[in-house]
């Protein structure tokens, strides 16, 4: 099976925060193939930490308005998840070209695993409220200004 | 609140290179584009302009010069509709003469690369927005060039062009080691801590490798931490304290984490881990467990006896439950950390839980009152949420280190974290 593959089982029952991990894959899957041009590498490896920050806050604003009870145990999984991928970053930014080659696997074995064990705790919860769906780049934004 | 100006709107993108051309589509629809086209041949690009205008054009190029062909094509041979379509140029170079080049020929802003969407946003932003008159000259057909000081160019030859404008876009800056804080009043036995003697690199007694001298580091790192965590102890309990609070735990435990599972790997000659490196990271894991327990009983307490004063008075002021809740959740988020790490005392599992309970109270209370308020006008009261019932679920084990794939953790360990 492709990490990369968006399948059904990853469905948390909103289109929007399912479109957000569809994104991320397909933002992932860019780094296999460009992988000889540096500049796009760190483009989309300072996407990814981008893209973090935006999707998390908007599922967080999401469980919160749902009175999802383990919000605090999430916002820790997203605190994980955040500093693994900026460390990544750090060490392809201090000029490890060949940590490249192991991160779209790996990354999206991250995501995969925090949709299933975290996220589609919430869906139950958050099928009752509306999620947030401005655009990533603006709750990225929001989230470095909170 | 910042908006996007591109949201709903449509963007054509032009580029030969199939990465990049999907790299400025992600951007642009991480920046609200609703369609985007991406085209790799700037013939095409022109035939659909040509068709019907789009909102923005994207030309993305390693090679700046490639995409000069294409903009002096849309400006001077379009139907007007589509001329004046606003147009950013992105390469991975570029001189200042190419610079000038481009926005003479038409330009709207040049850009290099790595591209972030918080850069592609401010840029869309401006030329989306900017009232810059569009000039239609037999000489020249194109957004007006007299700009002030140039401020359509986003890159790092910014300077090498005069412009005096500060950079849109500084480095990231990495921020610096937490200070270790004096404080006043030391709690308990957190002294252990400040370990007695730095390990330096080929001294002392032990002579460290540099791979167990950079262990050695992320222990000092994290031992800093705890000291600044023990100062925060006592201060106020307002939502920026709580946030730094959070921020400091979160990165000390994250760093341990690093911390134990590259102790536990051998080095690169095979050896076992160094027993003092080992010991140390050990104190400092368990004086963080101490404070962070600290922290969340002093917390909590507090919270605790707030909300008995509250409810025996029955005095509730409307919004109480709320700003209950949120100092509760900082302290539940505490626990959290520690649960990850090790076990949370269970007198304070019981007493979270039974916080939890009084603020249901707390908003019965409140939901009481607006009853009776909404009554007193004569209407349906709106009900207000009350926050379920919450059950603590027993956390998953330490998460995995940073890199679980070999090449990852090697080279976050020869970097020392
Ligand atoms: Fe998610
Ligand atoms: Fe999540």
């Amino acid at each position: 099976m492709d990490v990369l593959l968006w399948s059904d089982e990853m469905s948390v029952g909103n289109d929007i925060l399912d479109n957000d991990h569809k994104a991320f894959l397909s933002s992932v899957s860019l780094l296999r193939g460009s992988r000889e041009d540096r500049m796009i590498v760190l483009s989309v490896i300072m996407l990814l930490e981008e893209y973090v920050d935006g999707h998390f806050l908007r599922e967080e604003k999401a469980m919160k308005a749902a009175n999802y009870p383990h919000l605090a145990r999430h916002r820790l999984r997203h605190s994980w998840f955040r500093a693994r991928i900026k460390a990544v970053s750090e060490v392809y930014q201090q000029g490890n070209d060949a940590v490249a080659d192991e991160l779209p696997d790996l990354v999206a074995k991250w995501l995969r695993q925090h949709i299933i064990d975290e996220d589609k705790l919430y869906a139950h919860w958050v099928s009752r409220i509306t999620v947030d769906n401005r655009p990533l780049g603006l709750l990225a934004l929001e989230a470095e200004q909170s | 609140m910042a908006t996007s100006a591109l949201t709903g709107k449509s963007a054509l993108i032009v580029a030969a290179d199939s990465g990049l051309r999907e790299l400025i589509a992600t951007t642009l629809s991480h920046v609200g584009a609703q369609h985007v086209w991406p085209l790799a041949d700037p013939g095409e690009a022109l035939d659909r302009l040509r068709e019907a205008p789009v909102d923005l054009v994207v030309s993305g190029d390693p090679n700046a010069e490639s995409a000069i062909p294409l903009v002096r094509s849309i400006r001077q041979d379009l139907p007007t509709a589509s001329a004046r379509v606003p147009v950013i140029c992105l390469s991975s170079q570029v001189s200042a003469e190419i610079i000038k080049t481009m926005l003479n020929v038409g330009a709207n802003a040049v850009m290099t690369l790595p591209v972030t969407t918080r850069r592609m946003m401010q840029q869309v932003n401006r030329v989306l927005r900017e009232e810059r008159p569009f000039i239609q000259k037999p000489e020249y057909r194109g957004p007006c060039r007299r700009y002030k000081a140039d401020p359509s160019y986003d890159g790092p030859q910014r300077r090498a062009i005069g412009a005096a404008v500060a950079a849109a876009n500084p480095p990231r800056q990495t921020p610096p080691p937490a200070k270790p804080v004096e404080t006043a009043e030391p709690f308990h036995d957190i002294g252990e801590v400040a370990l007695a003697r730095p390990v330096v690199e080929g001294g002392g007694e032990h002579h460290l490798s540099k791979r167990e001298a950079n262990l050695v580091a992320g222990v000092q790192t994290v031992a800093a931490t705890i000291q600044g965590l023990n100062a925060a102890l006592k201060s106020t309990d307002d939502a920026a304290t709580r946030k730094h609070v959070r921020q400091q735990m979160v990165e000390a435990a994250n760093r341990l984490i690093n911390l134990l599972a590259l102790a536990n790997k051998s080095g690169p000659d095979g050896q076992g881990p160094n027993a003092e490196v080992v010991r140390q990271i050990d104190t400092v894991k368990r004086a963080f467990f101490m404070v962070t327990a600290q922290i969340a009983r002093f917390r909590l307490e507090a919270i605790v006896a707030d909300m008995g004063r509250r409810l025996e008075s029955k005095e509730v002021v409307m919004g109480a439950g709320e700003y209950l809740a949120a100092r509760l959740f900082g302290v539940e988020e505490i626990l959290e950390v520690m649960s990850a790490g090790g076990n949370v005392p269970t007198d304070l599992e019981e007493m979270l839980d039974g916080a939890w309970d009084d603020i249901a109270r707390i908003r019965d209370l409140e939901n009481e009152r607006v009853v009776l308020l909404e009554l007193s006008k004569q209407e349906s009261p709106a009900p207000i949420k009350r926050r379920p019932v919450r059950t603590r679920v027993k956390p998953a084990e330490l998460p995995p280190a940073v890199g679980s794939q070999e090449n990852v953790l090697n080279q976050l360990d020869r970097k020392g974290l």
